[in-house]
């Protein structure tokens, strides 16, 4: 199947960093995280790894003796960076907050496996990386085609676009219906409530 | 409304992950339940960030970046960084299950902060019912207690800390009455007695066996290895 | 056996189309397995962490890949199967066990059923993309017919389903009448 390769395939090309400077910029950091996310891009993530990787080093050589349970953190830290950049939202805070956030839980979960001897990795509960909204309806919607068809549903006539926005949502609309129908909307609304409710009684005859 | 919050220190250790996690659990579950402290740890997210990454700057002295860049000289950044973006694969949001549990007839669907974390089995006395939390954190002891309509707890004070962090329904001692998301911090100084006229369930935490102040209880006392 | 499971609110009865935009490696691994084994099912939210998931058995009818080089995938509704013993693999796609389930009993036209599907006849006259979807296949039965209309009806999901359930085909007759076919409120 020619298309799943296609769409698996990588770009393999060298990956160089750009210059960074040492002073926190957010707006560049959240950039370079926007770029990983969409085009997976491997010189941005070298640049990221190239500002944070000194200071998360820093950071863990003083809560691990251990040198190599430091780079662990470093390692552990940065994967998810570059597993998650689609997680950020620059909306809901800063780039150096976020990358701060994985590397705590990261050091978090690595320091209850040394002192309880627990693996299981309670941080992504206590401190969670996606909201609860997010965890609920994002990957569903866009698997529904509703980005690529809300795109282009301004190239289409008025009259159209309901049809395709109902279509791809597996519904028609309230208005859709009462249009089909020829009944006031009104009608549709009280029509619907009640056949809903009379089912639900019906049902609850069967089962109690 | 809210009146019992966790201290700024506390918010802290939340913030940089130095707690236990019984704590931290509790500070999560608090922050969901209320706004301000949720706002307010929000703010100190970014003042550690900012903090912890721009302190090499500010401290050239203290660990400077060469030094941390030498300690890890036995192994090469690059390969680090190939063997990461080798990784295709991008991380999925994770689908939740969220955990059910009865304690005294009532099911109460169990915060995202614990529902992973093992649930002892139950344990009954009068009208209070305990599960342990398998946390795994040595003296300090997590549960969830479960106090039905009427119940208390006899009167008591303790020698490390105890934290009770109510979850669901409402109690009173004789400093107040107490509601959902209220997160009452005592040390060994203070003494209480919840009681709980409609019913409630908490999340305790405490790192030290508990004294009781009234002479019966010290004798015949099962609530003492229970609450704790 | 085992099938890989797609977590999507997508409420789908026997023999119902849907299409699918899939970017993400663990569910393009599903489509190519899906392709060349048996398929996969779709489950609803409401079922996910159950140990007993209804589910839509789906087998892929068309696919195409869109002008960002996106995979687009239409698939069909074999049977309605209940899922058991789901568990993760190492890339994170979801399996279980499926057992199929009966739906409805094969009904015959009367004069309600023969209502709604002219009802939605016209409604598929009007909207060429659902239309194509089912590239033109109108399957006047009125299991089809019923089916196709409360995968339509702007009803919540939750509300839907018990319409995955055996034998309740009676129940979507009523709900359709009292919707469909009450000339005056």
């Amino acid at each position: 199947m020619q298309v799943f390769n296609q769409a698996l395939q990588s770009d393999t090309e060298c990956f160089k960093p750009m210059t960074m400077p040492a002073q926190i910029d957010n707006t560049q950091l959240a950039q370079l995280l926007s770029n990983i996310a969409t085009k997976r891009d491997k010189q941005a993530f070298t640049t990221l790894f190239g500002f944070f990787a000194p200071k998360i080093v820093n950071i863990s050589r003083r809560k691990f003796s251990n040198p190599d349970q430091a780079n662990e953190v470093l390692q552990e830290t940065m994967s998810n960076v570059w597993r998650k950049a689609h997680f950020f939202d620059v909306n809901k805070g800063q780039a150096s907050t976020w990358v701060y956030t994985i590397m705590r839980n990261v050091t978090f979960d690595m320091l209850r496996k040394v002192q309880t001897n627990k693996e299981d990795n309670l941080s992504d509960d206590i401190w969670p990386m996606v909201d609860e909204s997010q965890a609920k309806t994002e990957v569903y919607d866009d698997h529904l085609a509703k980005n690529h068809i809300l795109a282009s549903l301004d190239t289409l006539p008025e009259n159209q676009k309901m049809v395709v926005k109902g279509f791809y949502f597996q519904d028609m609309s309230q208005e859709q219906l009462a249009e089909h129908l020829g009944l006031p909307l009104g009608t549709v609304k009280s029509r619907l409530r009640l056949a809903i409710e009379k089912l639900k009684v019906q049902l609850g005859e069967h089962h109690d | 409304m809210i009146k019992h919050h966790p201290t700024q220190d506390l918010l802290q250790g939340f913030v940089t992950g130095e707690l236990p996690a019984s704590l931290s659990a509790a500070i999560a579950m608090h922050n969901d339940m209320c706004p301000s402290c949720a706002k307010k740890t929000a703010q100190m997210m970014d003042a550690q960030a900012s903090q912890s990454f721009e302190e090499l700057d500010m401290h050239p002295d203290s660990v400077d970046e060469q030094s941390a860049m030498a300690v890890t000289s036995s192994f090469d950044f690059d390969d680090m960084i190939g063997a990461i973006v080798a990784d295709e694969a991008v991380a999925s949001i994770p689908i939740r299950q969220p955990k059910t549990v009865t304690m005294g007839d009532k099911d109460y669907v169990l915060p995202q902060a614990i529902e992973i974390v093992e649930l002892g089995s139950l344990s009954h006395l009068g009208k209070l019912t305990r599960a342990r939390l398998q946390l795994g954190e040595g003296k300090i002891h997590t549960s969830l207690l479960h106090i039905q309509p009427g119940g208390e707890v006899p009167e008591h004070t303790h020698k490390g800390y105890e934290l009770t962090l109510l979850l669901d329904g409402e109690f009173d001692d004789d400093e107040g009455h107490y509601v959902a998301g209220d997160f009452i911090m005592l040390d060994g100084t203070r003494t209480h007695q919840p009681r709980s006229e409609h019913g409630c369930l908490c999340f305790t935490v405490v790192n030290e066996p508990l004294k009781f102040t009234q002479g019966l209880n010290r004798l015949l006392n099962p609530i003492g290895p229970f609450i704790y | 056996m085992n099938i890989p499971v797609f977590p999507l609110p997508v409420f789908l009865l026997p023999k119902g189309v849907t299409r699918l935009k899939v970017f993400e490696p663990r569910y393009l691994r599903m489509i190519s397995i899906g392709a060349k084994e048996n398929g996969f099912a779709l489950v609803l939210n409401e079922f996910i962490g159950q140990p007993k998931m209804t589910a839509s058995w789906v087998k892929i009818v068309n696919f195409d890949t869109n002008e960002q080089g996106i995979l687009i995938v239409d698939v069909k509704c074999t049977a309605l199967v209940s899922l058991e013993s789901s568990y993760k693999d190492e890339h994170d796609l979801l399996w279980a066990s499926y057992k199929p389930l009966t739906h409805w009993q094969v009904l015959t036209h009367n004069r309600s059923t023969k209502s709604f599907s002219q009802l939605l006849q016209s409604y598929f006259g009007k909207n060429k993309q659902l239309a194509s979807l089912y590239h033109g296949e109108f399957v006047d039965t009125p299991n089809w017919v019923m089916c196709r209309w409360l995968e339509l009806l702007p009803l919540k999901t939750e509300d839907k389903l018990y319409f995955l359930t055996a034998n309740s085909d009676q129940q979507a007759l009523g709900l359709l009448s009292d919707l469909l076919l009450q000339e005056n409120n």
